[in-house]
């Protein structure tokens, strides 16, 4: 269900808000078989519930997530509530104070149920935590749910929550989003706070929504950002100027991956947008220049932890690589970003969206380190990146949603790329094409 | 510690591709390009 509809149910009262959160800590408990979670809290959620029962009864009503359930991501503080960040470093990590997202949706009455599992120190696309657990698929088990937020997307493509928060330095909200059928927004760089979240990248991490549908998602950005995203629903796309890349985003691509989008992108034209081919920017080279600037700053965080033991394999050699750049190279990378935006900035006089697959291949198989696109066999982390981590260094808007399956049943993802601090335009075509795509 | 050199050696491999890679991207900086870190937009980014 949607926080729309939940919420009715709420008003209606259909069900109250203590109903409401004892169901979802039942099927938190007996139905997460997918590893989503790293701690439940269930005495603070049941206490909460009859806190807004009570206001509801007194006419108080503080908005669309007032008594709605969601969870964190385990690396959002939350005061008095163990925050790991799927880390050995951090088993015992009990926050003294709120992220500020935490506080702003306890603020807009939603009641946060769960930490959600993720990939160690968001520091990977697999969510194969080996301290928490290995996340699984909802949509397919046997594969994984992309990360570094994986545990969020699982639970709300399990339709066991309606909304969980994550983040995204290199992908980490899209990719799960992709993989797991289900929506994410990686908002414009600063639009979220970023005040109580562990960091990974300092100038290349993002946090934003993940839901089942992009309505949920534009509320959550409400409920974020302090009211900001209130813009009317479009009828059709008409006037909308989709940009279609011309190079590097549909090369060595899935062919049902290429399928799903390029059906999406017809259906938007169908609905009025003005289509048209672009040439976007050397995204490899961006790409490059992204890394640069990840693997020093992630390495800058870790440095004083010396005891490989203290880390999963995949995410010490990522912290030893970080290491190995030179000073004067970090920061010839951050002086390109200047020039790399230019460059991409040029893109929004002649669109307002660039239309791409969010991974040019869907969920692939627990423990696969290479996957095999066309003719070629790559590693299944830059594969799964490759699309999605320029727009982190780039710093522009980005949402996720589903656009259709494969013939197995395994969901593709439609990426939509805006300009810097056009996230409610983004919200406004996700939503106007979702469900002719879905 | 074999084990530890040879994640050590791993990463040296794949920071000296990465480095390679990314060697002829710095022809277009000139002196007067300055880095860019950080969006302003939205109130209260990091507060």
């Amino acid at each position: 269900m949607t926080v729309r509809e939940l919420g009715q149910q709420l008003r209606s009262r259909k069900v109250s808000c203590v109903e409401l959160i004892d169901q979802t800590l039942a099927a938190l408990k007996s139905r997460d078989t997918f590893r989503s979670v790293i701690t439940l809290m269930e005495e603070s959620a049941h206490a909460e519930a009859v806190e807004r029962d009570k206001e509801l009864a007194a006419g108080v009503d503080r908005g669309a997530f007032h008594g709605i359930p969601i969870a964190h991501k385990d690396l959002l503080y939350t005061r008095g509530v163990l925050t790991t960040a799927g880390s050995l470093l951090f088993r015992d990590f009990v926050p003294t104070y709120d992220a500020a997202v935490v506080e702003r949706f306890k603020t807009a009455g939603a009641i946060c149920v769960a930490k959600t599992n993720l990939h160690e120190l968001a520091y990977g696309i697999t969510s194969g935590n080996p301290h928490y657990g290995a996340v699984l698929n909802p949509r397919d088990t046997t594969r994984i749910p992309g990360g570094s937020s994986g545990g969020s997307a699982a639970l709300v493509a399990a339709g066991l929550l309606p909304m969980t928060t994550g983040s995204d330095t290199g992908g980490s909200i899209r990719i799960p989003a992709s993989y797991c059928g289900i929506t994410g927004l990686k908002p414009t760089y600063g639009r979220v706070s970023r005040h109580g979240v562990l960091p990974l990248a300092f100038s290349l991490d993002h946090v934003g929504p993940m839901g089942s549908c992009v309505e949920d998602c534009r509320l959550a950005m409400d409920a974020m950002t302090g009211d900001r995203f209130k813009l009317p629903a479009l009828a059709t796309l008409r006037g909308m100027r989709i940009g279609v890349p011309r190079n590097f985003y549909f090369e060595r691509i899935d062919p049902e991956v290429n399928t799903a989008v390029t059906r999406a992108i017809t259906e938007m034209g169908r609905q009025g947008a003005a289509v048209s081919e672009i040439q976007v920017p050397d995204m490899d080279a961006i790409n490059t220049a992204a890394l640069m600037v990840q693997l020093p700053e992630a390495s800058s965080l870790y440095e004083r932890h010396t005891d490989a033991r203290q880390f999963g394999n995949d995410v010490w050699l990522l912290i030893q690589q970080g290491k190995l750049i030179p000073a004067h190279e970090y920061v010839n990378a951050q002086r390109l970003r200047t020039l790399f935006r230019q460059d991409f900035d040029a893109l929004w006089e002649k669109i307002d969206v660039l239309a791409t697959p969010t991974t040019p291949i869907v969920a692939p198989g627990v423990g696969e380190t290479t996957v095999q696109i066309g003719a070629v066999r790559e590693n299944t982390r830059m594969a799964t990146t490759r699309l999605v981590r320029a727009i982190n260094y780039l710093g522009n808007p980005a949402l996720s949603l589903p656009c259709g399956k494969t013939v197995a049943g395994l969901p593709v993802g439609l990426q939509l790329i805006g300009a810097p601090s056009s996230d409610p335009k983004l919200l406004q075509v996700g939503r106007a094409v979702e469900a002719s795509v879905a | 510690m074999p084990e530890q050199h040879k994640t050590q050696q791993e990463a040296e491999r794949t920071v000296e591709e990465l480095r390679k890679r990314f060697a002829p991207l710095i022809q277009r900086l000139s002196p007067e390009v300055e880095p860019a870190v950080v969006f302003s937009c939205g109130s209260e980014p990091d507060k």
